[in-house]
């Protein structure tokens, strides 16, 4: 059954670690991301962030993300804040489009801090099956229900997806307007969300009830199908990283 | 097991048939943009599943769904979605004591709640819009927050007035699709989630 997430597998240094550790290294660079206050620094971060993601071999698939959602942002950034910005003096200009330097600045920073933060993020989400994800964070004393809740989530979305273009399609065959006035639209949506939402819910109760036949209320130790391991690499990691972290953090304030 | 208050009150909503519907309350919220999409109109309708939720069981499992979802979205399709799961939540609980104080009695009062929703989620979202993406989120509504900051406001008025334009249309058809939904469940299944 196809579920929804991002999850590439190859297999690299980074796949093979506990997902924990993972979160401790997004932690660690958002850490980083907002102490660094100059482009110079966030541009290196940036680059080692993206030399992870190279060493994971998810570089392409993560390039192919990030340009789907951030540099959209960054562009309206530049051009907007550039122009927009009150004050300051001009950076350069294009024709009669003056772009003030505050405005640029003000973009450069969030764009890379977004950047960074997407890049981070994603050595986690490319590289973490999520049922592993989330039995390494049931093993950290989350609660059974939040996991199920997520896994269960990334299955139906698929399943729903399908039935919803069935639904448009059945209903564009009964002679549906999907174009035409504002409110000939809306009232198409209502005969759409209808059969989609109805549909689902009634199959609410059948998996309550099987989660119930499930034991999924019990509140006892639960044992995995999933066994993710910690190697040495991971509990080196784990002290690492955040001591890297508060020695870089801390060399940047006394390096002013 | 001195749990807090409003530890006890969550407990309280969750049953396993709440629980359950969390996830198809999420898938809602997800396929909302797409249909939207799909009927042509400029709105997100990202929050249908919220409201259902908030109205079938209570405020406390509505926030959870709004916080799952933004989770959800971070963790496969967009990172960038997660600083808004506690927007999505407070919709939720916005949606949910309105509920359960009688606001869905009547449709002028479900526009009504509509505008309150749009007002939680306005306040809430343009901070981080503006602290943490600089006032663009990659969305359709980057165009017309650039034509207000372009025109001369400065950029948290930019995004308060595109919020203020497309936030009250999107949560009031959003509020008034959940009603429609839930009056139109089997009466046996409203009283088995909760609030009914």
């Amino acid at each position: 059954m196809p579920s929804l997430s991002s999850y590439v597998p190859r297999e690299s240094l980074v796949h093979g670690l506990h997902p924990v550790t993972k979160l401790v290294y997004v932690a660690c660079i958002l850490a980083l991301a907002v102490v660094y206050s100059t482009p110079a620094l966030l541009v290196v971060l940036l680059l080692a962030t993206c030399c992870v993601l190279l060493a994971a071999r998810v570089l392409r698939p993560a390039v192919r993300i990030m340009s789907r959602t951030v540099l959209l942002i960054a562009l309206f950034l530049f051009v907007v804040r550039g122009l927009a910005e009150p004050g300051g003096n001009v950076a350069f200009a294009l024709g009669p489009l003056a772009f003030k330097q505050a405005g640029l600045d003000v973009a450069m920073l969030i764009s890379l801090r977004l950047f960074i933060f997407v890049a981070a993020a994603l050595t986690l989400l490319l590289t973490t099956y999520p049922p592993y994800l989330m039995a390494a964070l049931e093993e950290k004393k989350l609660s059974p229900r939040a996991s199920y809740v997520v896994l269960s989530t990334m299955q139906i979305i698929p399943m729903m997806q399908a039935r919803a273009t069935a639904i448009l399609e059945a209903q564009q065959a009964r002679g549906l307007d999907t174009r035409g006035s504002l409110l000939t639209r809306v009232r198409a949506l209502f005969a759409l969300v209808g059969p989609l939402v109805l549909g689902s819910i009634e199959g609410v109760e059948a998996r309550a009830m099987a989660i119930e036949a499930r034991a999924f209320l019990v509140h006892h130790r639960r044992t995995h199908l999933y066994a993710v391991a910690t190697s040495s690499v991971d509990r080196v990691l784990m002290v690492a990283l955040p001591v890297l972290t508060f020695a870089f953090a801390t060399l940047r304030f006394l390096v002013r | 097991m001195g749990e807090s208050p409003t530890a006890m009150r969550a407990h309280r909503d969750m049953t396993t048939v709440a629980i359950a519907l969390i996830p198809v309350g999420i898938a809602i919220n997800y396929l909302g943009k797409s249909l939207a999409q799909a009927v042509g109109l400029p709105l997100f309708l990202d929050t249908i599943g919220t409201m259902i939720v908030a109205v079938l069981v209570g405020p406390w499992t509505a926030a959870a769904t709004g916080l799952t979802t933004n989770i959800v979205y971070g963790l496969t399709i967009r990172p960038t979605a997660i600083p808004f799961g506690l927007v999505n939540a407070a919709t939720g609980i916005t949606v949910g004591y309105l509920a359960r104080w009688g606001w869905f009695s009547s449709w002028w009062r479900i526009v009504v709640v509509g505008v309150a929703a749009a007002v939680v989620n306005t306040v809430l979202s343009a901070p981080i819009i503006v602290l943490v993406f600089g006032g663009f989120t990659g969305s359709g509504s980057d165009a017309v927050t650039a034509f207000f900051a372009l025109t001369g406001h400065n950029i948290l008025k930019a995004v308060l007035s595109t919020q203020a334009i497309i936030s009250p249309t999107d949560k009031i058809l959003s509020a008034l699709i959940a009603a429609v939904v839930v009056r139109n469940l089997p009466v046996r299944l409203r009283s088995r989630f909760g609030s009914g």
